[in-house]
């Protein structure tokens, strides 16, 4: 009975049949599709929440007036709070043609590189160069910016927590620059979390999306390690060359072993392999083959033909110096084989050659490279900071000063986040009403933020029959009501408001008396002081 | 003469990770992918081709392992969250994943399991139960592997036609190194048995 279809001989993939299945866009298209459609989870409310708020808010932002029923007219993508926090606060003067390295005030740095900018048709730029820039390290700011906090990964959404976010830009008599993929600008971001959960993202603001960038981790500031990695090496070398055919010496002792073919390909060109004992060496005890031995080891010697086979037996061992050998019968064959197989070895030898050269070649950028980030580290960052930490009397010396680097490839906002799902601890139906007039919050959408966490969870307003959040933690709410006036619910009046016994909970909202016009009035009224100094 | 020994196969160096420092690299990427799918990325282009020739072995045609190894990625990403890191390579979870891909596809399509072998893993097979390499034999050894049921099947690929070495192939079995080796001396007298029944 036929069980299995057996392919005899079949030519293996290519490297392009390899390649053409290879597409790791496609891949997660196709993950993405497989997973169960958002109606049909009960996460369809955070995506109709997210995508609904920021289209919405955008029409009454950019425009003074929504677009009820029709929101998605407009799309805007970053909705500032007021004008003012649509743009970096500080701004540096760069000379491009020397570079640069720059301390911001609260101690991260910005290193500019030589030749590192570039114009918008390509060119490499001289002169003076303003580099705008500014970081995000609490939920205030970011809220106050309007900078989209969700993230879509293989079909989910999810918010983002940050451990720190930065916006850079560089411009030149009024025209933004771009940056030159040949000398990149690196910036070590003082960040107030070491934990590994943070990835690194970028904000394509063109495709209105987060784009992941890699896993990179937090260093802490003030130990740069000396280099504990040893440099990558070709771990994949070609098997032993394979040993040509001896013909057996019918006069000399052989004797037949099974052996793992894996441990030893260069004896499978071998048809019948005997090892013929080399008598010069240890001489042949006839009676050893009347022995069941137990174990059996073969170990290479420093010439390819010759073998020490260690038989054991108890307390008994026999140890025998030997060559691979094969019956003249076979030895055509044997020969016809060890061809073969020779031809792959070379040709693999060569390969592995040529890996060495490529590897050796980025070993040395690589070292260059870290070389050069150390001595910033070393010599000139943690100086600078702790000189400036020192001065500034900053009374933190136990807080933890955790570096978060991000190379900028593009001009924009860079972020160090940890996508996270909305808090379902408790999950109530919520009427967010003016505390004064007790009148319903005509806002497009509101915000959940847990205190002392840099995260932004969106509800829209039609989706607040599904308001979750984490009972063991310090809520607050914040909205923008239709007419721009900032709404939010404290810590306190955010405790105070209970579920009836429908889940229903009513939260009470502080409205400004008029649009908030500056950082400072916000975080007045959001109860969160700016303590980064940034 | 012909020696005979229990304790016939050595140890080798994994093939999977040369350094701890690529160990705790790939711990990163798993834990960078279970916050984010997008960060399956490396583990991706690290392991597809590994998959995808593993797969196509054991199917009939290119496009049947196209889906069967994007499908064993899918279930691996599904599932990440998951994945507990013990120090093994994340791969030997993915060939485990295949493996299942192929059962369900073989009784999806209903079609027979496939292998792929050549001329030099026959003359392997043979030696390894002491049988000559010649016409007669190689076609007593092809009617004697379609005894196998697939499980020694599976074994039999893994051990010797995609020369996985024990240490791995304990990682991807879930058992020990021991109970390995004792399930390819087992399967391989069970092969010179059907062998020897077909003379």
């Amino acid at each position: 009975m036929e069980n299995y279809n057996i392919n005899r001989n079949r030519k293996p993939l290519t490297d392009a049949d390899v390649q053409k299945g290879k597409n790791f866009d496609a891949f997660m298209n196709a993950y993405t599709a497989k997973k169960p459609s958002f109606f049909r989870t009960g996460k369809f409310y955070v995506l109709a929440a997210a995508a609904g708020t920021v289209i919405a808010v955008g029409a009454y932002m950019l425009t003074g007036t929504s677009t009820p029923g029709n929101s998605t007219e407009t799309t805007a993508f970053i909705n500032p709070l007021f004008e003012e926090a649509r743009n970096p606060d500080t701004s540096f003067v760069v000379e491009a043609k020397e570079g640069a390295l720059i301390m911001n005030n609260n101690g991260s740095m910005i290193q500019v590189p030589k030749k590192a900018f570039l114009d918008s048709a390509g060119n490499i730029i001289d002169g003076k160069v303003e580099l705008r820039y500014r970081e995000f390290h609490d939920a205030a700011k970011i809220f106050m910016a309007g900078i989209p906090m969700t993230y879509d990964s293989a079909g989910t959404q999810y918010h983002f927590e940050s451990a720190g976010m930065i916006e850079i830009t560089a411009w030149q008599n009024g025209k933004p620059l771009k940056t030159n993929p040949d000398s990149l600008i690196h910036v070590a971001m003082i960040s107030n979390s070491d934990e590994d959960r943070f990835n690194t993202y970028y904000l394509d603001t063109t495709a209105k999306k987060w784009k992941y960038i890699n896993d990179e981790k937090a260093v802490a500031f003030s130990l740069p390690t000396e280099d504990s990695t040893s440099n990558s090496t070709v771990t994949t070398t070609p098997d032993a060359p394979p040993v040509p055919p001896k013909v057996a010496d019918k006069n000399k002792p052989s004797f037949a072993i099974a052996f793992d073919p894996a441990e030893f390909p260069e004896l499978t060109s071998y048809k019948g392999v005997r090892f013929q004992v080399d008598e010069s060496v240890t001489p042949y005890n006839k009676d050893d083959k009347k022995v069941a031995w137990e174990d059996v080891v073969i170990e290479r010697m420093k010439k390819a033909d010759v073998l020490r086979v260690r038989f054991t037996a108890g307390s008994r061992e026999a140890v025998y110096v030997t060559t691979p050998v094969v019956d003249e019968k076979d030895f055509a064959k044997a020969k016809a084989s060890w061809e073969k197989r020779n031809a792959e070895y070379e040709a693999a030898v060569k390969a592995k050659a040529k890996r060495e050269e490529e590897l050796a070649k980025k070993n040395e950028e690589a070292m260059l490279e870290k070389d050069r980030h150390r001595i910033w580290v070393n010599d000139t960052m943690a100086a600078r900071a702790l000189r400036m930490r020192m001065a500034a009397n900053l009374q933190s010396s136990t807080q933890s000063m955790i570096m978060r680097e991000f190379v900028i490839s593009d001009f924009g906002i860079w972020n160090a986040d940890c996508p996270t799902s909305l808090p379902d601890d408790w999950i109530v139906n919520a009427n967010m009403i003016d505390g004064k007039t007790g009148k319903p919050i005509e806002a497009h959408m509101f915000y959940l933020v847990e205190k002392n966490k840099n995260a932004l969870f969106m509800y829209v307003s039609g989706n607040l029959g599904q308001f979750g959040f984490a009972r063991t933690a310090d809520n607050m709410i914040w909205a923008v009501t239709k007419d721009g006036k900032l709404a939010t619910v404290s810590v306190d009046d955010f405790k105070t408001a209970t579920a009836n016994d429908k889940k229903e909970v009513t939260f009470k909202f502080t409205i400004s008396d008029k649009p908030v016009a500056n950082g400072a009035q916000a975080r007045a009224q959001l109860g969160i002081p700016d303590a980064t100094g940034s | 003469m012909f020696l005979t020994a229990k304790g016939m196969f050595m140890k080798m160096e994994t093939r999977y990770h040369a350094t701890r420092e690529d160990i705790a690299a790939e711990e990163a990427e798993i834990n960078a992918a279970k916050r984010d799918p997008r960060a399956f990325g490396p583990l991706y282009e690290r392991y597809y081709e590994r998959i995808l020739r593993f797969v196509y072995q054991r199917t009939d045609s290119k496009d049947d392992a196209y889906d069967i190894a994007q499908q064993t990625f899918i279930a691996a990403l599904e599932n990440i969250g998951k994945y507990k890191f013990t120090g093994v390579p994340y791969s030997a979870l993915l060939f485990r994943i295949a493996l299942n891909e192929l059962s369900r596809y073989y009784r999806k399509a209903k079609v027979r399991q496939s292998i792929s072998i050549d001329d030099t893993q026959v003359a392997d097979v043979l030696t390894e139960i002491g049988q000559e390499n010649t016409a007669d034999t190689d076609a007593r050894l092809m009617k004697a592997l379609q005894q196998l049921d697939p499980e020694e099947m599976n074994l039999l690929q893994l051990r010797f036609f995609d020369k996985v070495p024990f240490k791995d192939l304990c990682d991807i079995l879930e058992i020990s190194e021991t109970a390995a080796k004792a399930r390819v001396y087992r399967l391989l007298e069970k092969v010179k048995t059907i062998y020897t029944t077909l003379l």
